[in-house]
């Protein structure tokens, strides 16, 4: 990618810790417009708690977050307002209201930002389902809906205010194969058909096989390498059998 | 040197959560006065908490009224002085007994309802998901709740005052004879708006304090189900300590008035 594509996520020595257990250690990272980033790391190792930084759902005990130009850690809930409707996170459980129907649920940023009238954002509603595959199910409810299923509700609801930034955690955790690489299909999909810059965090090698873009690995509580999957799995040492571990073999 | 640090570390952290509260509660009565202001919700909310505690309210005050008219009848007897007992049983109700036993009661309904609904929200990342899609969940959750307890809260101290003197004039009826409309006359001869203000006063302020409380906890709930049980108790004790509290400050303040 060329160097004059700017950079819309920059963490630069970010440190965190929960009850004086260290988490992160000094991160650094860069990610460019439009870009597919997948950060992978064993369970624990911080891979979440580094992607809630983006969006400000947690703030680093020093350090500086930049996304989309705003120093997210600096700012306060009101004023981070204006980086959420940019900057969309889903969630590894997707998280969905479960006193809401899928419909409000995927019109909740609908209602909450856009002044549209109820015509304008039932249509934009189906139209959102019916991209990750569930035209239709605007009256069911989350408890009524698969893994897999609910996951897409959380996508469509994620791409609600067209993000600029997609923030993905553990999309495929806890779903089958096919679920999972049909979620995975949506990802790149939507990284290729919106060029929203997409961060995807996950332990689940054939996502990031799947999405071919660079990949981090932590460890440690810092990022012990950043390059292509390929790359990763010709390194000695810890992060050549974790990418090998997860059947991604050496060009050579 | 453990000691030491176990109750430096258990004070600190009760000094936190009581900052916390205070916090929340200034937030949640800053959102509740500027707009925009969730009417559905609270209507929805006055619904779900306050309609649904009318039986309990009314049968706790029915029976409360009848046993304090029991025993300020056997005292009064001693003193031969019956007559007074609507005056008694009636002031205790409406001035003490009919906001507290109501914020108590409801309170520890409600107040568990809440935390258990936001604390299922919180470690489920609904509260997480609603911050990521630029809401506040102060203005969302926790306003329209204590908006619904600030009307719900004193409209059930009204009922339960209603039904605590109707069983307190019950119980004179059988055990002393008297006639409904005598012990109805004098009640109200007696009883002053200021009686029933205190008693309405007190009760706003246990609905704030119910709300915030309660939903303090649920927001802060961590650990699955097992946090959510623990912020659960936490609420209703923390609520009944909270409502005697306040409710000794406030009578000694509306005394002074």
């Amino acid at each position: 990618m060329s160097e004059r594509v700017p950079t819309v996520v920059s963490v630069q020595g970010v440190y965190k810790s929960f009850d004086g257990k260290p988490v992160l250690r000094g991160v650094d990272l860069a990610v460019r417009r439009g870009e597919t980033m997948v950060v992978l790391g064993g369970s624990g190792s911080g891979k979440s708690v580094l992607l809630k930084h983006l969006n400000g759902l947690l703030r680093p005990d020093r350090g500086e977050v930049r996304v989309l130009g705003c120093d997210v850690a600096r700012l306060d809930e009101a004023a981070l307002v204006s980086v959420r409707r940019r900057v969309s996170y889903i969630f590894q459980n997707s998280a969905l209201f479960d006193s809401l129907s899928v419909g409000e649920n995927v019109a909740f940023a609908l209602r909450e930002h856009e002044r549209l009238d109820e015509a304008a954002i039932a249509a934009r509603v189906g139209a959102l389902l019916e991209s990750v595959g569930l035209a239709g199910t605007e009256r069911l409810f989350p408890a009524e809906l698969s893994g897999g299923m609910r996951k897409r509700v959380a996508l469509a609801r994620g791409l609600a205010l067209d993000p600029e930034v997609v923030l993905y955690d553990e999309p495929t955790a806890g779903l089958d194969p096919l679920t999972g690489a049909a979620i995975t299909a949506l990802i790149k999909g939507i990284a290729d058909g919106r060029g929203a810059t997409s961060l995807v965090v996950t332990h689940d090698l054939a996502v990031a096989r799947e999405l071919d873009g660079r990949v981090a690995l932590l460890r440690d509580g810092v990022f012990a390498f950043l390059g292509t999957l390929a790359e990763a799995a010709e390194q000695d040492g810890p992060v050549g059998e974790f990418v090998r571990a997860g059947g991604v073999h050496a060009r050579n | 040197m453990l000691l030491v640090e176990r109750l430096y570390d258990l004070t600190w952290r009760r000094v936190r959560h009581l900052g916390g509260v205070v916090l929340l509660t200034r937030s949640a009565l800053a959102r509740m006065v500027t707009p925009p202001f969730a009417v559905g919700e609270v209507v929805r909310q006055i619904e779900s908490m306050g309609v649904r505690s009318t039986s309990l309210a009314a049968t706790i005050a029915l029976f409360s009224g009848a046993v304090l008219a029991l025993q300020t009848a056997f005292t009064l007897e001693r003193f031969g002085a019956e007559l007074f007992i609507a005056e008694m049983v009636g002031l205790a109700l409406v001035r003490e007994l009919g906001p507290v036993l109501t914020a108590l009661m409801v309170g520890g309904r409600v107040g568990a309802g809440i935390t258990a609904e936001l604390g299922t929200m919180s470690v489920s990342e609904q509260i997480d998901a609603l911050r990521s899609l630029g809401a506040d969940p102060v203005r969302k959750l926790v306003s329209p709740r204590v908006w619904a307890l600030v009307i719900g809260l004193p409209l059930l101290t009204m009922l339960a005052d209603t039904t605590g003197v109707f069983g307190g004039m019950l119980v004179a009826m059988w055990e002393l004879d008297l006639e409904p409309g005598f012990f109805m006359q004098r009640l109200l001869r007696r009883l002053e708006y200021g009686d029933l203000f205190s008693g309405l006063a007190k009760s706003v302020f246990f609905a704030v304090a119910i709300g915030v409380i309660a939903a303090y906890n649920g927001l802060r709930a961590r650990g699955g189900a097992d946090g959510v049980g623990r912020a659960t108790t936490d609420t209703v004790v923390a609520i009944a300590i909270t409502v005697l509290v306040i409710d000794f400050f406030l009578t000694k303040a509306f005394l002074l008035l």
